[in-house]
């Protein structure tokens, strides 16, 4: 498991998850892509399915186990989850990988 | 637009998401009722016109006994029954409110507990109850024509690892993954089609690599890979199987195939492996044309339009081509390993039909007697002539529960050869049929070649001494023959018979139905006005003389 095979598997689940979205409210695959708070387009079902699917993929594909759905409804929640790039970060930090 | 009612004691909001961003033709708008008032809901009327409603549930939110089984407390399985029937009346209740209801049918939790070794036996186990339960709904609901029960296992089953989730179900009160949902979203989404009639009829099939492995042109028919000893003959084989299941519901094959035809037509001749034989197809193009220019002809011989094909094909040039030229046509993405093909088959899931007639059961045979009758027709002096050979018997009878499922299909499925192009469920249909005033028959057709089955709808409506042809629907299948002849002579000896001095036919244009204004001014009816067809009811209409017409 390295940085690489966790963005693949965030991206997979990012792809599945666009089909429940309509085509002007799909979730980005930059780093800047907004996730939680200002400029978001996820209400809170849909910010639950995201993180819970993301949870489920790392799990079952790679066996990595993270909880970012208690980090999401947290205090810095929406500071930790902002974006892409702080999703990918938060995952890395909980797994302890170095990037 | 399809207004979707989503009933449930869940937070159903996932579904209705893929359900409204489908990449699919159809737009539907999914109104999710509160959830946790499902009672509630189904007693009361909805509150804006709704096309279908979909009632998924969980046993132990709606049946209170199940809920203490649950807890593996002993309980009398006779009372989860009972509770079972109460459930099953209040949706059939709701059913008279709404044209059409899918029910899912329940299923465990996926953090059940239950009794392992003895949880079929009967008075205790949980999936013994369940079973019961699931039973006893569908035998309630069936009284119901208007009420599918859909079966969640598949879409749980290839949601695999992530078809349940602890956590969805502890943060939105939603027990299954994304994923259960997508799937779901799909199966009523072709569900939907099947009401419409609009469901997927023909398979058309590549031949080399794809029902056989190798090319028959190099290796001969005996060459080809094809069930013996051989893991990728035996998924060549189980593959012909479920098409040939498929075939026996009513879902036509037809091979187009870039081969000789006749080295293409030996396999299905001649190898003691082929489970498909060249009579289980309704039709053909091999040889080395364009396989664009080819399914246009086949489909326009086959009377089926390209938005009922399912094209299957190894190569992904093929794929592309036809996906292209065709949108209307699905066409699958394929696995490359033919041992995933049948169950590659078994997924795609648009055959949904309301209703399974003898006539799709029987329809392959039907094109191998067209095929038969062109042949005949070929070495006739003239169309009359062969007209007169043929030994056309056509059978008129007023509509009753034994037809009103077919009639419906063919009022629904027609678009050539119909009259008004009216869309009615099997519910609205029947209560028209029995209005005062109304009268509906069915016709059926046959000749030496065989039985084309019930392949003709009229429908009148009297109203004084005027007399109305509001539903004239026909099968392309016996187009030509002068049935629809024999059809409205049984209409307008009905006015007569009524009193009415006039019967009137207005057709009303659509995209498709050209052939039926074609057809009626052939029919000797009185265009009075453009469109509008008047008949002297006091004369008399007689039926074709080479026609053998009864009517009960």
């Amino acid at each position: 498991m390295n940085a690489a095979t966790i963005e693949n598997s965030v991206f997979d689940t990012i792809r599945e998850f666009n089909r429940q979205q309509p085509p002007n409210q799909q979730i980005g695959f930059e780093p800047e892509s907004v996730l939680l708070g200002d400029g978001g387009v996820l209400d809170s079902l849909g910010v639950i399915n995201l993180i819970v699917a993301i949870e489920q993929n790392l799990r079952t594909s790679m066996g990595a186990q993270v909880d970012l759905l208690s980090e999401a409804v947290g205090d810095s929640g929406a500071e930790k989850l902002a974006s892409i790039g702080a999703l990918a970060r938060e995952i890395h930090r909980q797994l302890g990988i170095e990037t | 637009m399809t207004a979707l009612l989503l009933v449930s004691d869940f937070n159903l909001g996932t579904l209705g998401r893929y359900l409204q961003n489908m990449s699919t033709e159809r737009v539907v708008h999914p109104v999710v009722a509160p959830y946790g008032q499902v009672t509630q809901t189904l007693l009361s009327n909805p509150t804006e016109k709704i096309d279908t409603a979909v009632v998924w549930t969980r046993p132990e939110a709606v049946l209170p006994t199940f809920s203490d089984a649950l807890a593996l407390k002993p309980v009398d399985h006779r009372q989860v029954i009972l509770e079972v029937e109460a459930f099953a009346d209040l949706v059939l209740q709701f059913a008279q409110r709404v044209p059409a209801v899918f029910v899912v049918a329940w299923t465990l939790p996926s953090s059940a507990l239950d009794y392992g070794m003895l949880d079929y036996r009967p008075g205790l186990g949980l999936t013994n109850l369940l079973a019961q339960a699931n039973l006893t709904l569908a035998e309630r609901l069936a009284r119901a024509p208007s009420v599918f029960i859909l079966n969640p296992e598949r879409w749980i089953r290839e949601a695999g690892s992530n078809a349940f989730s602890a956590k969805l179900w502890a943060a939105a009160k939603s027990p299954f993954g994304n994923s259960v949902y997508q799937t779901a979203a799909l199966a009523i989404s072709f569900s939907l089609d099947g009401l419409e009639g609009r469901s997927r009829r023909l398979i058309v099939l590549d031949c080399d690599n794809t029902l056989w492995g190798g090319v028959v042109g190099e290796v001969g028919w005996q060459g080809v890979r094809l069930g013996g000893h051989d893991h990728v003959g035996e998924a060549f084989q189980s593959f012909q199987r479920g098409l040939k299941a498929l075939q026996s519901r009513g879902i036509q094959l037809a091979v187009l195939s870039k081969n000789d035809e006749a080295t293409a037509l030996d396999v299905f001749d001649n190898h003691s492996e082929m489970i498909l034989r060249r009579n289980d197809l309704a039709g053909w193009r091999i040889d080395w044309r364009d396989k664009g220019m080819n399914l246009v002809e086949l489909v326009d011989e086959l009377n089926i339009g390209l938005a009922s094909v399912v094209f299957i094909d190894d190569m992904p040039a093929e794929r592309g081509r036809i996906s292209e030229a065709f949108p209307s046509v699905l066409v699958p993405d394929w696995p490359t390993d033919p041992t995933h093909y049948a169950e590659a088959l078994a997924k795609l899931g648009c055959f949904e039909t309301p209703t399974l007639t003898t006539e799709d059961r029987q329809r392959s045979r039907m094109y191998v007697a067209e095929r038969e009758r062109s042949v005949a027709l070929a070495s006739a002096s003239s169309i009359a002539d062969w007209l007169r050979t043929l030994g056309l018997k056509v059978e008129a009878a007023a509509i009753g529960p034994d037809s009103i499922s077919r009639a419906t299909q063919l009022l629904n499925k027609t678009n050539q050869l119909n009259l008004s192009t009216r869309r009615l469920s099997e519910k609205e249909f029947s209560e028209w049929a029995e209005a005062k005033g109304h009268r509906a028959w069915t016709f059926r057709v046959a000749d030496r070649f065989g039985d084309a089955g019930l392949t003709g709808l009229v429908s009148v409506a009297l109203d004084g001494k005027a007399a109305k042809i509001v539903d004239f629907v026909m099968s392309c299948r016996v187009m030509g023959r002068g049935v629809e002849k024999a059809m409205l002579s049984v209409a307008i000896q009905h006015a007569r018979n009524a009193g009415a001095e006039e019967i009137v036919a207005q057709y009303l244009r659509t995209e498709r139905n050209g052939p039926t204004l074609e057809m009626m001014e052939g029919s000797g009816l009185d265009q009075a006005e453009p469109g509008l067809f008047r008949w002297d009811a006091r004369k008399d209409y007689a039926a074709p003389e080479f026609i053998d017409l009864r009517a009960n």
